[in-house]
Parts: structure tokens; sequence; C-alpha cells
């Protein structure tokens, strides 16, 4: 290898080491804590989980809430997350036979769904989410449709879309249970 | 004798662990900030402000073994071989470096206070705040389609102070249930009725009986689970003057805590490896956390029973008078392993 080629392989070098350090790859943003955690936040956001189970089993529903509100903050790419407190809200506290009143029920269930757009969002698989949102919707369309005030068609008409989001992010199952659930509402109205 | 314990407050507390410590307090001030899912009522806002109480006072427990340790290396013979040449005695010579710690944990207790209380400033409840008094005596049972209500007596309560029953549901029989529990003084009377769904608490203000006991009745109504009440179920609180009294419980025992054992630690240090000593005193302090009765006597051994009643958004009750005492036998005995002159072969720092 003659000398030209020798530099111009180690020009070649320098250009790609400097060109690395001028455009660095995209960063995820994350809080502070996130940051300062760094490798550990998975880990501290499974001790959260665990904090929240344990909460909730001493009937500390405040307390619970709170605790799988860090765990998301420590992890937001889990969708299994974002699930277990979806659930916890839309099928414990707004499930008919703990709450007796409407009002309640309709604050955790809506709440419920927040979490669920706000996973959807941060979430690494959103497709999982918007599947769960649209089993949630049917779930309560059958059991307590007084959860939306305009009844059943509405929720099965939330679960569609939520079914049709899925679809396009590549969910394989969503796609069918859209058209099926499109059908129903069609039929109760 | 002043310089001497300013050193060991400083090397005790070196800039580098001060600043880490104010920082992962400032982070776990924040990170307790954030508005809840669900309106939440009066006991579940005293919950959430224990949470943010009990993020920020874990970092304390965290830097507990890092203290003990720098107390250690400050003991080791060889990091007081410079000493040697003083003319003050062995004791005198402990006692300050000892002061020098103590001043070190009074430091990081008193941070660690501010910053808890400064994060929940404008979230303080105008509600009292309650403490537990005591426990009452309450029958375990659960409550039957056959037998669907219980009562018992308890004596009389003192005006302002509220019983707290709790309750649950029996796993398989149900979701849910309605409970309604009612205390008696002859012809007045309290109730207070929840839905009950998992471990739940009915709380209520007594009526003021002149004379005689409190007549106690939990009943279960309607169709649903079956309730059970289990046992050490009924408790007494008393209101205290602010919620802010917590600052005080916790730092008055993690105060005579860190100070007892870095005592210890300077002591140890003396006969053993700096890491040593720190773990050995960490050892002897997770032997009284979990030793039935070590809490009334040893500093700080009350840790955990003071924890969980902040959990549960009451404020602990004050550090038992005897640990104080606990804690100056057990300086004592730090001073008293570290005075004596060295025997035989010393150890590496």
């Amino acid at each position: 290898m003659s000398a030209w080629s020798r530099s111009l392989a180690w020009a070649a070098v320098v250009a790609l080491a400097l060109a690395s350090l001028a455009w660095p790859p995209p960063r995820a943003s994350a809080p502070a804590p996130l940051l300062l955690l760094g490798p550990f936040a998975e880990l501290c956001a499974e001790v959260q989980w665990l904090r929240f189970q344990a909460a909730q089993r001493r009937g500390e529903e405040a307390r619970a809430l709170e605790l799988a509100e860090s765990a998301l903050a420590l992890d937001p790419r889990a969708s299994e997350g974002w699930q277990a407190l979806a659930a916890h809200l839309v099928f414990d506290l707004a499930s008919r036979e703990r709450e007796p009143d409407l009002a309640r029920r309709r604050a955790a269930f809506q709440a419920g769904l927040a979490v669920l757009a706000r996973g959807a969002e941060r979430s690494a698989r959103p497709q999982e989410l918007e599947l769960f949102r649209g089993l949630v919707l049917v779930a309560k369309a059958q059991h307590d449709p007084e959860l939306d005030p305009r009844g059943a068609p509405a929720l099965l008409r939330a679960a569609a879309e939520a079914f049709e989001r899925a679809a396009e992010l590549g969910d394989e199952r969503a796609a069918e249970l859209a058209a099926q659930v499109r059908a129903e509402a069609a039929r109760d109205e | 004798m002043l310089r001497l314990s300013a050193l060991a407050l400083r090397r005790t507390l070196p800039a580098w662990l001060l600043l880490g410590f104010g920082a992962l307090l400032l982070l776990a001030a924040r990170g307790s900030a954030g508005p809840p899912l669900l309106e939440a009522d009066e006991s579940a806002r005293a919950c959430l402000r224990a949470l943010a109480r009990q993020n920020v006072w874990s970092v304390l427990l965290v830097l507990a073994p890092l203290l003990f340790l720098q107390a250690a290396r400050l003991g080791t013979p060889a990091a007081k071989a410079w000493l040697a040449p003083a003319p003050a005695r062995p004791a005198v010579l402990a006692l300050v470096l000892a002061l020098g710690c103590s001043l070190a944990c009074l430091a990081v207790t008193t941070l660690a206070a501010l910053v808890s209380e400064a994060a929940l400033a404008s979230t303080i409840a105008t509600a009292p705040a309650w403490r537990r008094a005591g426990e009452l005596e309450s029958p375990p049972a659960v409550l039957l389609d056959t037998a669907p209500s219980l009562r018992w007596s308890a004596p009389r309560c003192a005006p302002g102070r509220r019983l707290r029953l709790w309750t649950t549901v029996a796993p398989g029989s149900g979701p849910a249930v309605t409970a309604r529990f009612t205390a008696r003084a002859g012809v007045r009377a309290s109730v207070v009725e929840q839905r009950i769904a998992g471990r739940r608490a009915l709380e209520l203000e007594p009526p003021l009986a002149e004379d005689g006991a409190l007549e106690l009745e939990l009943e279960r109504i309607g169709s649903g689970a079956l309730l059970v009440l289990p046992p050490h179920a009924l408790e007494l609180l008393e209101p205290v003057a602010s919620e802010r009294l917590t600052a005080l419980a916790l730092g008055t025992r993690a105060f005579l805590f860190l100070t007892t054992g870095c005592a210890l630690a300077l002591g140890l240090a003396r006969r053993m490896r700096a890491s040593l000593a720190a773990a050995t005193v960490l050892a002897l302090a997770l032997l009284s956390w979990s030793t039935t009765g070590a809490g009334g006597f040893v500093p700080g051994g009350d840790f955990p029973r003071a924890w969980q009643e902040l959990g549960a958004g009451l404020v602990p009750t004050p550090a038992p008078p005897w640990s104080l005492a606990g804690a100056l036998v057990l300086a004592a005995l730090g001073l008293a392993l570290q005075a004596p002159p060295s025997m035989g072969k010393e150890l590496p720092a």
C-alpha cells in the first residue's frame, strides 16, 4: 500500500471519528432522575411495582397509585406497566361491585383511559396498549355501559377506533377485531 | 479541641458526600410532587404527603452506612497516628472525635428534615393530623350470612380521639361488601358506612360517654363478600398539633441512630478494619430492627414501627425516652473501645 493511500485511509478514519462527535446519535429525552439512575432505572421501577402491590394489599389506594406513577416515570417504555395501572383503575376501582357510585366509577374509568393514552405516547409497544384499550372498552360496553353517558354504542365505537389504531401500528389481530366491533356497534344503534 | 471536632466533622461528612446527599434529597423531594390520578380525600392526601416524606427520609437511611464507614476511618490507629504526640488524654481525644461525628449526623438529619418539610410546604393540610395513641380490644371474626353483625365493648375515649377499625373481605367470597361501624354511648351514636373490597379502615369519632363503656358494632349490610375483622383491628387515634411533628419524631430517631452508630464504629475501628467496623454496626442495627422489644431502648430500634405509622398517614409517636439512655450507653461503649491505648500489633487503615 502506498503512502498516499495509507494517508487517505487515516484521514477517512479521523473524519469519521470527528463526524460521530459532531453528529451524535439522538438520545431519548428523560427526566433528571432517570438520567442519573441510568441502567438501574428498570430495576428501580421493578421495586416500585413491588411497593405498588404491597400498598394495594394494605388498602392504601392513593399510595399505590403514586407508586405506580413513579414506576412508570422510571421505566416508561414497558407497556406492561401502563397496562397494569390502567387495569387496576378500570377493572378494580371502576368495577360496579366495588364502587356503586357512578360518578366515582366514571372518574376511575376515565383516569384508566388517560393512563393508556399516555402510555401509547411513551411506550415502546404502543400497539399493545391500543389493543388493550379496545378490549377494556368492549368489556365495559358489555358489563357496565353506564360508564359512558351515551351508552354501549359509544363505548363500542371508541373500542373500534382503538383497534384500528392498533392495526395501523402493526398489530395483526386488531383489524379483524375492529370490523367485528364496528358491526356490533351498528347493531346496537 | 474545637478544631479537632471540626476536622472530625469534615472527615465524617466530606464535601462530596454532602453534595451527593443534597442532590439525592432534592431529587427525592421533586419526585413526589405529581398531581394524584384520582381525586383524593383528606386521608388519602395525608398518605401521599407521608409517601413524599418517606422518599426524602429514605435517602438518609441510604447514607447511614457511608457515615458509619467515614466515622470508622476516623478511628483507625493509622488515621489517628498524628494525634499521638498530643498532650490530651485518649478519652478526651475520643470524645472530641465522637463530637465531630455527632455534629455531622446532626447536619444531615437537619438537612433531611428541612428538605422534607420544604417540599410539602404548599400542601400541608389545615385538617388536624393524627397519631396512634394505642390499640383497643376487638374480637377477630368473620361476618357470615347467618350472623351478619358483631357487638363488643371498649373503654370510653377522651374527647377528640377517633377509632379506626381495619376490615377486609374473605378471599374467594366475592369482590366487595358494604360494612357499617357504629359506636354507641347511651342514646348517642356515631356511624360510618363504607364499601369494602380489600383491606380498608373505617374511622369515626365516638360519642362522649359520661360513664361506662362504648358499645361497638360492626355490621355486614346486604349481600356480598364475607366481611372479616382481623386480630388487632381496632386502633385509637389522637389529634396532634401539626403534621410537621413528623420531622421531629423521625429526626430524633435518625439522629440518635446515626450518632450511636458512628460512635460505635469509631470505637470498633480501633480493633478491626474500618469497613468491618461499619458493617458490624450496620448488622447490629438490622438485628435491632428485626428483634421484638428492642425498639424501646435501642436508639432507632423502633424505626420500622415509626415508618409504618408514617406510611399509614399518621404522625409517628415520639421516640421512646429509654432510647436516649440506650444511645448514651452505646456511645459510651464506643468511646471506651476507642479510648484505651492500643495493645499489640495495630491493623492498617
